[in-house]
């Protein structure tokens, strides 16, 4: 071996070592909440628009084992929508165990939500995903019809949490949500208006529908967006103008109803998809609660998805035994 | 002529200084009821700021306000630490 390639070989070594060591550092990178504060009291008028609907029907279609899982799947029918269901309990439990409702990411598909319930089933928590009423951005939306199916989408995740909640394998004083990305804006509605959930992880989720119309790389809302800028005949930046009126069922404007210490947020440090600008904006909307950094960008956080799952359930385990 | 301006500056820093003290000292330490009046003050502000940044259009207007989100909560942080620490030290 010539000294070059020595010389070469080193400094390859020493670049995967760097990188090794930014992996394993930058996941344990952890701020937390400093200057915590209680939630604002939820008005009235909020409470009325979000009411837990009744779910009319339910209906099981069939129970399997995966792994240490046992997913109980079927359809139930809210607010004259039929939706597929999957609720998911540990294998081997002694008694009730906590309850985690999954919120995937926009482009968040089954094989996704499976990996983050069986994984949370290992860990002895029960874990959920009910179908969102319509595919957002999927149907050239007005923005009315947007703020709105957002409103409908969280109203039926708390049916869903509420019959979840009466199941006998589930503690009902034990209940959280686990939200990535889009998933992580909902929860944050939910979490505002959900006075049960204990536990909110909102992971690479951020704030402002208004901002990420334009410069995400998110494809699905960048599409919406253009069609909806052909159809009015209007620029990008007049769409921003009409969406800042029209979507008022923002997170980062009923972030102050959550109290800051259910809160873990959790950021990808290269994230283009949720820019900085939009995540930073969620935290300080939701007074800054703990927060953990990822290496990665939004989709190649995918890695890291057992430790955003350890995150996830340490700090529910933690806020579940402060609070019993 | 150099030396009497150095002097007279002089005289102004210690006679600044002097009164400085002596208004602290007219004022007193913060009680903690004025610290958390100071933190609602805060948080009042910084809900405004959220509206601003959720109704500008701007991109630099956006970044502008997120900015200053930013050094709301490091003064809120501020005023939490001195609030415990005035707490703890028996404060008024």
């Amino acid at each position: 071996m010539s000294g070059q390639d020595r010389i070469d070989r080193r400094a390859a070594l020493g670049l995967l070592g760097a990188g090794a060591a930014s992996v394993v550092t930058g996941c344990s990178t952890v701020i937390g909440a400093r200057s915590p504060r209680m939630a604002r009291a939820l008005p009235d008028d909020l409470a009325g628009r979000y009411a837990v609907p009744e779910i009319t029907a339910v209906r099981p279609e069939g129970t399997d084992e995966i792994g240490r899982a046992i997913r109980h799947g079927g359809r139930m029918d809210v607010l004259g929508h039929d939706l597929a269901y999957d609720f998911y309990v540990p294998a081997r439990a002694d008694g009730p165990v906590p309850f985690l409702l999954n919120l995937p990411i926009l482009a968040g598909d089954k094989p996704v939500n499976r990996m983050v319930c069986k994984r949370l089933a290992c860990f002895g928590i029960a874990s959920g995903t009910i179908e969102r009423p319509g595919n957002l951005f999927r149907q050239c939306e007005t923005l009315e019809q947007l703020n709105e199916n957002l409103v409908l989408t969280v109203r039926i995740q708390r049916a869903f949490v509420d019959w979840a909640a009466q199941r006998d394998e589930v503690r009902s004083d034990e209940l959280g949500v686990v939200g990535v990305s889009m998933g992580g804006m909902v929860g944050t509605l939910l979490g505002a208006v959900e006075p049960r959930l204990r536990t909110l992880s909102l992971c690479l989720a951020g704030a402002d529908f208004t901002d990420l119309l334009i410069p995400t790389t998110a494809r699905r809302a960048n599409a919406w967006g253009r069609q909806r800028t052909d159809i009015a005949g209007i620029s990008m930046r007049e769409l921003q103008a009409r969406a800042s009126q029209s979507l008022v069922d923002e997170p980062a404007r009923l972030a102050r109803y959550i109290e800051t210490e259910k809160v873990l947020f959790v950021t990808a440090r290269y994230d283009t998809t949720m820019p900085a600008r939009n995540s930073d904006l969620l935290w300080e909307a939701l007074g800054r609660p703990e927060r953990k950094y990822l290496p990665f960008e939004h989709y190649t956080a995918i890695l890291a998805i057992d430790w955003m799952i350890d995150a996830v359930v340490t700090h529910s385990r933690r806020r579940f035994a402060g609070l019993a | 002529m150099r030396a009497r301006a150095r002097l007279a500056g002089l005289a102004l820093v210690v006679a600044s200084l002097a009164g400085c003290r002596t208004l602290a000292q007219e004022r007193g330490p913060a009680t903690t009821a004025e610290i958390d009046a100071a933190i609602e003050r805060v948080d009042a502000m910084h809900e405004q700021v959220i509206e601003l940044t959720l109704i500008s259009t701007l991109d630099a207007e956006k970044a502008f306000w997120v900015k200053l989100l930013d050094r709301l909560g490091d003064q809120r942080e501020e005023l939490t630490t001195v609030r415990d620490a005035s707490a703890a030290g028996g404060g008024r």
